[in-house]
């Protein structure tokens, strides 16, 4: 009797869980890698992020058929490419947001990904750096983000939520 | 800011107690179901088995050395946990599961191979451009096995709660929470069938 009432509130329990095994393994992970140049005085910005996860919320932006990394890639691709990235990874030097330069993009050897390449000129002196990356956090609660910042011989990573996802770090 | 091993330890960490993935979780559930708090030298050695054949596959997988059909393996994780559920339902499983003989051991061990592939592809995403693979790798898998740990712990609370509280024997809960884990198992193959 209390065998069949557990086994019931167990499923019951499960039910929920049942129903979302449609997601199974699907994998939310997003990684850039920031790299400091001091010749140049720039950052020098990597970011990997999954093209379906890529195009699924740039169509809710509002830009559909983009067919990214594609032959036929729509003409405006980087330009909505561009506009996400500025909003999603933002980096500021003593809490003034540097602006972007986008370099390009490339797919992933496994073609599943793409790297996009930004630069953003940075004052040589800075104390600080500020980075927010929050990409596809927009589509997913579950997103996890890792950022890998290299400058001035230090060596950081940072992992990255929808409840934290961003972090200041000093240089001085 | 952190090391790049914590911060893959961490990631490991997450992605066993993340319920998207709650393969991996009810493997965890099925492998350990039949045995009690004072077996846990034997859990440990189960547990530790498995993550040693999913680290291997995953290591292999991320430096390019294998590859499969992902929809294989996605397939063949629900049959890795019906089959170990399935194993603790059999007449007469109960009473022998002292009895250790080396296949118990070598089972988790080549049920992890499947589950490593499983992570794989999740894994290769994750490393940059120049880094070595070798210390995120040992890092993230250890972060899973910590995880793995924390399962453990957690359904042998439960177990002991719900078997204190509600005066239900060790050999009828077990049988409960290895048919559970069956059945959701059933059910993940019939969601990941390829053909």
């Amino acid at each position: 009797m209390i065998e069949g009432f557990l086994l019931n509130f167990i499923l019951a329990m499960c039910y929920p869980t049942l129903v979302a095994g449609a997601d199974l393994h699907d994998i939310h992970v997003s990684k850039c890698e920031i790299q400091l140049n001091e010749e140049s005085s720039s950052l020098e910005v990597a970011t990997q992020i999954y093209l379906d996860d890529l195009q699924s919320i740039l169509s809710k932006h509002g830009a559909d058929n983009l067919h990214l990394c594609t032959e036929r890639e729509s003409k405006d691709a980087d330009t909505f490419l561009k506009a996400y990235l500025e909003k999603k990874l933002q980096i500021s030097a003593d809490g003034k947001l540097l602006s972007h330069q986008f370099v390009g993009k490339e797919p992933s050897e496994d073609q599943i990904a793409v790297w996009c390449y930004i630069e953003l000129k940075v004052p040589p002196g800075f104390a600080s750096l500020k980075v927010k990356y929050d990409v596809l956090m927009d589509l997913y609660d579950d997103q996890k983000n890792i950022v890998n910042i290299k400058a001035r011989g230090k060596n950081g990573f940072m992992l990255f939520s929808t409840r934290h996802f961003e972090e200041t770090i000093q240089y001085k | 800011m952190n090391s790049e091993f914590y911060t893959y330890f961490q990631l490991g960490l997450q992605h066993i107690a993340d319920l998207n993935a709650y393969d991996h979780i009810l493997f965890i559930v099925a492998l350990c179901a039949i045995y009690r708090p004072e077996d846990w030298k034997k859990v440990l050695i189960l547990v530790t088995a498995f993550t040693i054949g999913h680290s291997l596959t995953l290591a292999m997988a991320a430096l390019d050395l294998i590859r499969f059909r992902q929809e294989l393996i996605e397939f063949l994780i629900p049959v890795t946990i019906l089959f170990t559920a399935a194993l603790n339902l059999l007449p007469g499983a109960e009473k022998s599961r002292q009895h250790m003989p080396l296949w118990k051991y070598l089972l988790p061990l080549v049920f992890g191979f499947i589950h490593g592939m499983g992570f794989s592809n999740y894994f290769k995403s994750l490393l940059g451009k120049e880094e070595s693979v070798v210390k995120p790798l040992f890092a993230f898998n250890l972060g899973i096995e910590a995880g793995q740990i924390g399962i453990v712990v957690a359904l042998m609370i439960l177990s002991f709660l719900v078997m204190g509280l509600a005066r239900i024997k060790q050999p009828v809960w077990t049988r409960l929470v290895s048919g559970i884990a069956a059945v959701m198992a059933l059910f993940l193959m019939w969601e990941t069938k390829f053909w």
